[in-house]
């Protein structure tokens, strides 16, 4: 049978034959298994949200955008001149040929106010080329919900919500203006009106006025929830809008691993291979410090969810405590049989690993059966108390994501079982202390 | 001393002299504590943000906005009568004030540099009760809203490098608009007559305003301030006005307010109302489903913390066990057994509920200095909750929710030993005095 004395005694300590000792380990088992339960369950929807998300932002974001430094104004120092500038279309080349490299296309984006049958809607417009290797255009491409993705010609695309707010509908003609545009116009119509008073010099210089607006035709319109919140137009309209004449605003760069981009991005800047007018920036820049939130929160909830096992703890110590006491005369027994302190404590140790490892096992079917109906739960909460507790518009996800994380799970298991251990340590130490004379006598 | 012997006996059983019941009974009013703690700490500090959010809400938004619907181009501005909506509005009960007011999104030049602005035009003796929040975040200058003044946020201030006295030249949104369509027909236009009649209509005369005072945007929800006429005169409104606001005594009934008046008839059709939590909702939302998670999670430790009662119930139930052949046998009741640990359990309850108030208003007390030597063991990440560093850590302390924490775990922890005790008491004297 079982080779080691202090296992086989601590088995048969755990067994209900004689007495209630199987009741108490019994509840023990229960509050651990709750406890790793709950943090499984919270921890795995956690991640799963991050997951979620990250997974939404890489839908719709640019892995890298490469953006050029203003030129220099003003006086410059002969001593320490400014970096030469290097043409967008000589880095688009070079970065194209790198390994990493899925595609690099020129952007033209900037903020235009778009107007069609309501009130102007300031939103972010790309002008992307329409190529048909272009791996942004081809992820952007997966969320058309009606149309086309078509940037050939006076087109745009736009998604169902900004539709929505414009009150447009495919075919309908929608007008930009650049922001740019508009405060240049303020600005000059002013002047003129200050400089001129002769009504026909005034509409002289008026005509004179470039104004940089766009009439498209809305041919696409992109589900709002997974792709952002941007209008997609040719390469060449959002040039005219942004008055970048055959200038880009930043190269968009689409990656094989969207995880190493910053690793990426610090590489080119370190090996030089980027000019130094130009500067990289990552969807991790741009949505990091939402990520980080949920990350926050999370080890926010593990510091939570630990004081639940803290309290299971105690339970389990409480267990011990009781079989100690309960087995005083067999240790004073063994303690005269010559057994050392060391497998006394032994004994109730492995009591306490069995019902941790118990209880772990118990928590992790349990957990997992939870997260298995997570959205059924959620619909049956929602039809009894009226309230939905998952809703699409604040989490951006229109079903509650899981994702289980073994790390995760070997971290919440390994603390169940090193606070049992520590929780059943101290009553088996002092009880392996135990004058086998006086526990005999008793 | 006691004159109830179930009283006695339970008092009598925790007593450490023997044995290591007191032990047992130590720890589970440990595991009771510390799951009360927890309960109060969390609902407190996480009330506290809540009630911050919604204080800064309240403090900057105005309570409720009936807005009118924009004018379309060229048309003259829709007259609605606002002044059955204003007198309407004051016959609802809680209502400080129902002003008119002028507002809109208008461009601010200071020197060749533009940024857009929030701007509310309000009549100052009128809106009073609106101008008093404001007052709160005034930083420099006055609040009396002469025409022809503008009071201004901070970060706009700033941007452009304002001072009180300035002259601003204001635009609102729709005109800019505008002179770009008048300068797109224009250029569509082939006739050069036609053109030349198009180019000449084109005006933008903006309105030079005088800085007369600078507001906290963070605290006064980013909105510039003019008087009405002003306002009226930006954005061309002749005598109509934007729409009407309205101050209430409890912000926290805005809804009520709202379903009142729109049942009254009085609001015009078209016309939008804006509560003042629709600026935070999707915020005020997932604070309210992180409120009830967090509930559950907090009841799971009540409940473990009530597993540690009932061990301890049992191991005392079996202690007990001669004992209570020996009472059963001389004609003890069950219901006066099972109280003898009922007792006990809600002895058990009632001190642990009690050290873990006490700890956990302690904790609140000092959960700056706590947070303080947090941070310096860790690094730093406990700051930011919502990605926003506070100063201090809010809490709300809620009469009602600390005792609903009490009765809970004191529920709880009766319902834990009421179970085992239960069973002790329908043990047969012969069989647990043989044993």
């Amino acid at each position: 049978m079982n080779s080691s004395a202090s296992l086989f005694l601590a088995l048969r300590y755990l067994r209900p034959k004689r007495s209630f000792v199987s009741v108490i380990t019994l509840i023990s088992i229960l509050g651990v298994m709750l406890g790793v339960g709950v943090l499984v369950v919270v921890m795995s929807v956690f991640k799963g949200w991050q997951v979620e998300f990250k997974k939404l932002v890489l839908g719709f974001e640019p892995h890298i955008i490469l953006v050029q430094e203003p030129p220099y104004e003003g006086q410059t120092d002969p001593a320490n001149p400014p970096p030469p500038r290097t043409g967008w279309r000589e880095l688009l080349e070079k970065t194209r040929q790198r390994a990493e490299v899925v595609s690099a296309e020129p952007i033209a984006a900037g903020t235009v106010a778009a107007e069609c049958s309501k009130d102007p809607v300031g939103m972010e417009v790309l002008g992307l080329q329409p190529e048909t290797n272009n791996a942004l255009v081809k992820k952007l491409a997966r969320h058309l919900k009606e149309g086309v993705f078509d940037l050939e010609g006076d087109n745009i695309i736009l998604t169902d919500r900004q539709a929505a707010d414009l009150g447009a509908k495919l075919g309908d003609t929608v007008v930009l203006h650049a922001t740019d545009t508009i405060r240049q116009v303020i600005r000059e119509v002013r002047d003129i009106e200050d400089q001129e008073t002769d009504d026909d010099k005034r509409a002289a210089a008026m005509g004179e006025v470039v104004i940089f607006s766009s009439e498209v035709k809305l041919v696409g319109i992109l589900r709002a929830d997974t792709a952002g919140m941007r209008g997609y137009v040719p390469l060449n309209i959002g040039q005219e809008l942004f008055n970048l004449e055959d200038n880009i605003s930043e190269i968009g760069v689409e990656i094989a691993d969207a995880d190493h981009a910053d690793d990426i991005s610090e590489e080119w800047m370190r090996t030089a291979f980027l000019p130094l007018d130009w500067s990289p920036r990552t969807w991790m820049d741009r949505f990091g410090a939402k990520l980080q939130d949920v990350e926050n929160q999370q080890s926010l909830m593990w510091f939570l969810l630990l004081f639940v096992m803290i309290v299971a703890a105690t339970c389990v110590m409480n267990t011990t405590i009781t079989v100690t006491v309960q087995k005083r005369r067999e240790i004073g027994i063994l303690t005269a049989l010559g057994s050392r302190a060391r497998q006394i404590i032994a004994i109730f140790l492995s009591q306490a690993i069995v019902v941790a490892i118990v209880g772990c096992i118990l928590g992790l079917i349990g957990g997992f059966i939870v997260l298995h109906f997570r959205n059924d739960l959620r619909e049956l909460l929602a039809r009894i108390t009226g309230r939905d507790f998952f809703p699409s518009d604040i989490y951006f996800l229109s079903s509650i994501p899981s994702h289980v994380q073994p790390a995760d799970l070997a971290a919440v298991c390994l603390a169940a079982l090193v606070l049992c251990v520590l929780a059943a340590l101290i009553p088996a130490w002092f009880a392996a202390r135990v004058d086998p004379a006086v526990a005999l006598r008793d | 001393m006691t004159n109830s012997a179930p009283l006695f006996l339970a008092l009598r059983y925790m007593r450490p002299k023997r044995s290591f019941v007191s032990v047992i009974t130590i720890v589970s009013i440990l595991g009771i504590a510390v799951g009360v703690l927890m309960m109060i700490v969390v609902r407190s500090v996480m009330q506290g943000f809540e009630v911050d959010f919604r204080n800064t809400l309240i403090a900057a938004e105005p309570h409720a906005l009936f807005s009118a619907p924009s004018a379309k181009e060229g048309a003259p501005p829709v007259m609605a009568d606002w002044q059955k909506l204003a007198a309407a509005a004051k016959q609802q009960p809680g209502v400080l004030s129902a002003t008119p007011f002028a507002g809109g999104v208008v461009y601010v030049e200071f020197k060749g540099r533009q940024t857009d602005a929030r701007i509310f035009g309000l009549r100052p003796h009128e809106a009073a009760a609106r101008l008093d929040k404001v007052r709160k975040s005034l930083l420099e200058g006055a609040l009396d809203l002469a025409d022809g003044t503008l009071v201004i946020g901070d970060s706009t201030a700033s941007q452009h490098g304002l001072a009180l006295g300035d002259e601003v030249d204001v635009y609102p949104d729709r005109s800019v608009i505008d002179v770009l369509h008048r300068f797109r027909n224009a250029q569509n236009e082939s006739d050069a007559d036609k053109k030349n009649a198009l180019l000449k209509q084109i005006k933008l005369k903006p309105l030079k305003l005088r800085i007369a005072g600078v507001v906290r945007d963070e605290t006064g929800g980013f909105y510039s301030y003019c008087s009405l006429s002003t306002g009226q005169e930006i954005f061309r409104l002749g005598d109509a006005v934007s729409g009407v606001a309205v101050e209430l005594a409890e912000p926290e009934k805005a809804d009520v307010f709202a379903k009142a008046i729109a049942t009254s008839g009085a609001v015009p059709a078209e016309w939008k109302t804006t509560l003042w939590t629709s600026a935070g909702e999707a915020r005020l939302a997932a604070m309210g489903n992180e409120q009830i998670m967090m509930r559950l999670i907090l009841a799971i430790i009540a409940l473990i913390a009530a597993f540690s009662v009932m061990n301890t119930t049992i191991t005392v139930t079996t202690q007990k066990r001669r004992e209570i052949g020996v009472l059963t046998a001389i004609g003890g009741a069950p219901n006066q057994i099972t109280s003898i640990f009922v007792i006990q359990g809600a002895i058990v309850g009632a001190l642990g509920t009690l050290l873990g108030l006490i700890s956990s208003f302690i904790v609140l007390h000092f959960r700056d200095d706590i947070r303080a030597a947090l941070t310096g063991l860790g690094g730093g990440h406990v700051n930011a909750v919502d990605g926003v560093f506070l100063a201090t850590i809010p809490a709300q302390v809620r009469a009602d929710d600390v005792a609903l924490t009490c009765v809970l775990s004191l529920a709880m922890c009766l319902i834990a030993a009421l179970i085992p005790a239960f069973f002790a008491a329908r043990l047969d004297p012969a069989v647990a005095l043989r044993d």
